[in-house]
């Protein structure tokens, strides 16, 4: 029973491990229906959206241990564990998103799924530094939803803050993304996961 | 009066319409599933009248498990449990019984969102208290345990102490007949612990109180009469008094961990001496 | 000392009962979930796209609008659901008379209380955005309404179901992103995925509710949240089957639908195309539920009409039938559309004058066996240009999109402006040939008459 097993187990990442597969598999079933539907990026939604708010979602589980001031008093969970950690799952993150769209890549775009997952992860890492560790998954959600039901046109604005649902060709989005992604990571690496809730 | 949809009235029917007695009687408690099933209580006899009992004894004794089942939240598994007179295998009556019940355990849960006011107004409903007067109850609540300055404060920014205190309120509010306490003092300053004897002697005038704490200066000072368990079975009842001169009655033992105890804990070790003494005895007679 | 509430006496639904809600509405997230419904679907009305909707039209943005709004309400009913099993209250809980059912009956209908308000905001907000402008009330559009409210509610039941089962901290996204599945993809389950509770109806103006299907579509949601919250609530398991049969019986006569057939849940509405005509000659007809702006439109329709009838034998103006789309017209008839003509919070027309370019749809010649755009570039211009003409050129552009035609080319605008801009006398005479020209589908000539 390695420490390492242990710190793993603590922060679900057994959990995590099992359902990752699972959702890799439904989005690619999904991915298979959706690919004969007319409508463009619209139609590609819940996969190019939702999918990555799911895996993103799941690894938010593993950001924080469960009793965050305990965690903070001991010397071996420093800032480059954390880095370390978060880097770690934002691979495994991007690389089974970018999995499940192998098969219609110009359709999907495995771009606008890592894009999302980028983007999606740091709003996560910032809320669970800044707000709460137990609900961090929050603010992606409500996000996701918002865009979604707003679902703007491609003007020029929209590509800012409306990342989230353009098409995964290199353009504003991707920094308003990795912007997001920058942010999570310098607040959760430096702070940690947040002391209240 | 009958309300509307949701409570169905019945009618006061007490059993013996003088006895308001809590008695348990053979109460056995299994635990631990069919893996590792053990007694946490065993055929346990008690009579609790008005007044303040202190439960005394070990980790592991089934203190606890005697504050659930006198709360109705565990049934036991074998023996009968009266509660204020009244029989309560039946989900009526457990429901009367309840509206007369204060329940304090050892952790609970709350929501941290909440205000102190909010949640024990939320425990007066759920305690199915008349509307009427039961924002007065709140407040009184509130005032007993001394938490009128930090009423209107989320639970999530109360201190330990106050959370317990909080959760006294909530035991407090529908004024109970049967209040039970498990380590209710734990997390309270001296000063506040004094002030809760003063509230538990004032409780014990009308009201049945057990007490389950580790601290027998508390059971020295509020409390009238005195239980202690091991193993799940009762030891010694009887006044705190009796139980300080179990010293003088057994061998005394010079054990160099009692220096500076008083003489409640030097009473208490000497009971729970003499008591596996003669279980031990037993076990080798029979054998 | 009085001691405590002796058991004769009850707690009065009543001051407490409505206390304990106002904590719980102020305490649960649903405050947050009426925010959001109201200020998303007042920022939905206000866009162009909704310029065209009647009451039913309403209905169906209504729906679409609930969509995103059922999966939002999922999530915050299973987050409140699980707050006792994620704070572990329940040895707390457990010791308090009041039975569970009437605990949890209290948190979700926080939830419930807070969907019905955003509800009601979105749907006053349509209505005042809608009712200046339609005039006609009939039909049992009603029932499309309700039925988005109850799909809601069943939304908030589901999400407390989940919540109560399972109160993981991740229950409540994941069911919310579970209902966005069920609801999003009519397409991929068949009919099952029209079973879900939102977004499912197609309702427009020129359609109404099959009548065959409303009591199972009012049964089943009805149905699903009474077995999930007596399941969830009362552990009655007797009386969460009995629902479940209920709810499976509605589901199974909801199964008939299949598209494109006439077993769907809205049929064509024969009252749809009925009309309110002026009195006087010549004739103008609007259907009946735009009869608001037939003041408006009667003097640009007779207008247009004069205009048309230099060189057509047009006797009346009246609007299109919108079940008969793309079915030509009467030939003594100057069509009128005024779909995308509704300004929402308004009584009037958005441009009253485009009614004009309806008429260039009129010289468009219809070849069968080919098209005219494939007979090379001037073709088309003569057609935009003889549809500039009929509609008089302010709406130019408008009239050619009619006919069918665009025009990109800049020497294509330029020939264009030649023939618009010449004397009347000159255009009466070009129109007459290009009319007999389109008749007879003379491609040959309609070369011509393009050049010049």
């Amino acid at each position: 029973m390695s420490p390492l097993w242990l710190h793993l187990r603590a922060r679900h990442l057994t959990g995590v491990t099992l359902a990752l597969p699972l959702v890799v598999v439904l989005t690619q079933e999904v991915a298979q229906r959706l690919v004969v539907e007319p409508g463009g990026a619209a139609a590609r939604l819940p996969v190019t959206a939702v999918a990555p708010l799911v895996v993103t979602v799941l690894l938010s589980l593993t950001l924080a241990g469960a009793d965050v001031e305990l965690d903070r008093s001991q010397p071996r969970l420093t800032w480059r564990l954390r880095a370390g950690h978060t880097l770690a799952a934002l691979a495994v993150a991007g690389s089974a998103l970018a999995v499940t769209t192998l098969e219609e890549p110009q359709v999907y775009g495995a771009g606008a799924m890592v894009r999302n997952a980028v983007g999606l992860f740091g709003l996560i890492l910032l809320s669970t530094g800044l707000w709460s560790p137990r609900a961090n998954w929050v603010p992606a959600f409500a996000y996701t939803v918002a865009v979604s039901a707003v679902a703007p046109d491609s003007s020029s604005g929209a590509v800012w803050w409306a990342w989230l649902i353009q098409p995964g060709r290199l353009d504003p989005s991707w920094i308003a993304a990795v912007a997001l992604l920058t942010a999570g990571l310098i607040v959760y690496v430096r702070r940690g996961p947040s002391r209240n809730g | 009066m009958r309300s509307a949809r949701l409570d169905r009235p019945t009618a006061f029917e007490p059993d013996h319409p003088d006895d308001d007695a809590t008695t348990l009687t053979a109460v056995t408690v299994m635990v631990g599933g069919r893996r590792r099933p053990r007694r946490a209580v065993d055929a346990l006899d008690l009579d609790l009248g008005v007044g303040v009992h202190g439960l005394l004894g070990p980790n592991g004794a089934g203190k606890t498990t005697l504050m659930r089942v006198l709360a109705t939240v565990l049934e036991p598994t074998r023996g009968q449990v009266r509660l204020l007179g009244r029989d309560v295998t039946e989900a009526r009556a457990r429901r009367q019984v309840r509206r007369r019940l204060g329940y304090l355990p050892q952790t609970f849960g709350y929501y941290p969102r909440f205000t102190v006011r909010e949640f024990v107004t939320y425990f007066a409903w759920l305690k199915e208290m008349p509307s009427e007067g039961s924002a007065l109850a709140v407040d009184d609540a509130i005032e007993r345990v001394g938490l009128s300055d930090r009423a209107d404060s989320p639970m999530r920014t109360l201190s330990g102490g106050m959370l317990r205190r909080a959760g006294l309120a909530q035991a407090l509010v529908n004024r109970p007949e049967l209040l039970l306490l498990d380590e209710p003092t734990a997390g309270l300053d001296p000063e506040q612990r004094l002030d809760f004897r003063v509230l538990l002697r004032e409780l014990g005038l009308d009201t049945t109180v057990v007490v389950s704490t580790h601290l027998v200066e508390d059971v020295a000072s509020a409390c009238t009469r005195v239980a202690l368990m091991d193993v799940g079975r009762l030891v010694h009842t009887g006044t705190p008094t009796s139980l300080e001169s179990f010293v003088n009655e057994s061998d005394p033992v010079e054990d160099p961990r009692e220096e500076g105890s008083s003489a409640l804990e030097r009473g208490y070790t000497a009971a729970l001496r003499a008591h596996r003494a003669r279980i031990t005895a037993d076990a080798k007679a029979t054998r | 000392m009085t001691v405590g509430a002796g058991p004769a006496v009850r707690s009065r639904t009543g001051a407490s009962t409505r206390r304990v809600l106002g904590l719980e509405l102020r305490r649960s997230p649903a405050i947050g979930v009426v925010l959001v419904m109201s200020v998303s679907g007042v920022w939905s009305l206000r866009a162009a796209t909704f310029g065209d909707a009647g009451w039913a039209g309403g209905g169906g943005t209504l729906s679409q609008i609930s969509a995103f709004m059922g999966p939002l309400i999922a999530t915050a009913a299973a987050w409140s659901a699980g707050r006792e099993g994620r704070r572990q209250a329940q040895e707390l809980l457990a010791a308090t008379p009041r039975p569970p059912a009437q605990r949890l009956l209290m948190t979700w209908g926080a939830t419930a209380v807070a969907t019905l308000t955003g509800f009601l905001v979105l749907a006053a907000t349509l209505a005042a955005a809608i009712a200046p402008a339609v005039s006609d009330n009939t039909g049992n559009w009603p029932v499309t309404w309700i039925l988005t409210l109850l799909g809601l509610i069943t939304c908030s039941a589901l999400g407390f179901t989940a919540g109560r089962l399972y109160p993981h901290r991740l229950t409540p996204p994941l069911i919310g992103v579970g209902l966005f599945f069920w609801i999003g993809n009519a397409t991929l389950g068949g009919w099952i995925a029209h079973l879900a509770p939102v977004g499912q109806l197609e309702s427009t103006d020129a359609t109404r509710l099959t009548s065959g299907f409303i009591l199972p579509l009012l049964v089943w949601p009805i149905a699903i949240t009474g077995t999930a919250l007596v399941l969830v609530m009362a552990r009655q398991p007797r009386w969460a089957a009995i629902g479940a049969l209920i709810a499976t019986v509605a589901a199974l006569n909801l199964s008939d639908y299949s598209e494109g057939t006439d077993r769907v849940w809205y049929e064509p509405d024969p009252k749809a195309v009925a009309q309110t005509c002026t009195t006087d000659e010549p004739q103008v007809c609007v259907l009946a539920g735009h009869a608001g702006y037939l003041p408006a439109v009667t003097p640009v329709a007779r207008e247009s009409l004069r205009r048309a009838q230099r060189y057509l034998p047009i006797t009346r103006a009246a609007e299109e039938n919108p079940l008969a789309e793309g079915a030509p017209g009467r030939p003594d008839t100057l069509p009128l559309y005024l779909s995308h003509q509704s300004v929402p919070f308004s009584s009037r027309l958005r441009d009253v004058g485009e009614i004009r370019s309806s008429a260039g749809g009129l010289v468009s010649p219809t070849c069968p066996g080919f098209e005219v755009h494939d007979a090379g570039p001037l073709p088309p211009i003569a057609i935009a240009a003889a549809a500039a003409i009929i509609s008089g050129t302010a709406h130019g552009d408008t009239a050619a999109e009619m006919a069918g035609v665009e025009i990109d080319d800049p020497v294509a605008v330029a020939a264009l402006h030649r023939r618009v801009t010449a004397t009347p006398r000159t255009q009466d005479d070009w129109m007459h040939r290009y009319l007999t020209a389109a008749r007879h589908c003379d491609m040959p000539a309609l070369t011509r008459l393009a050049q010049g």
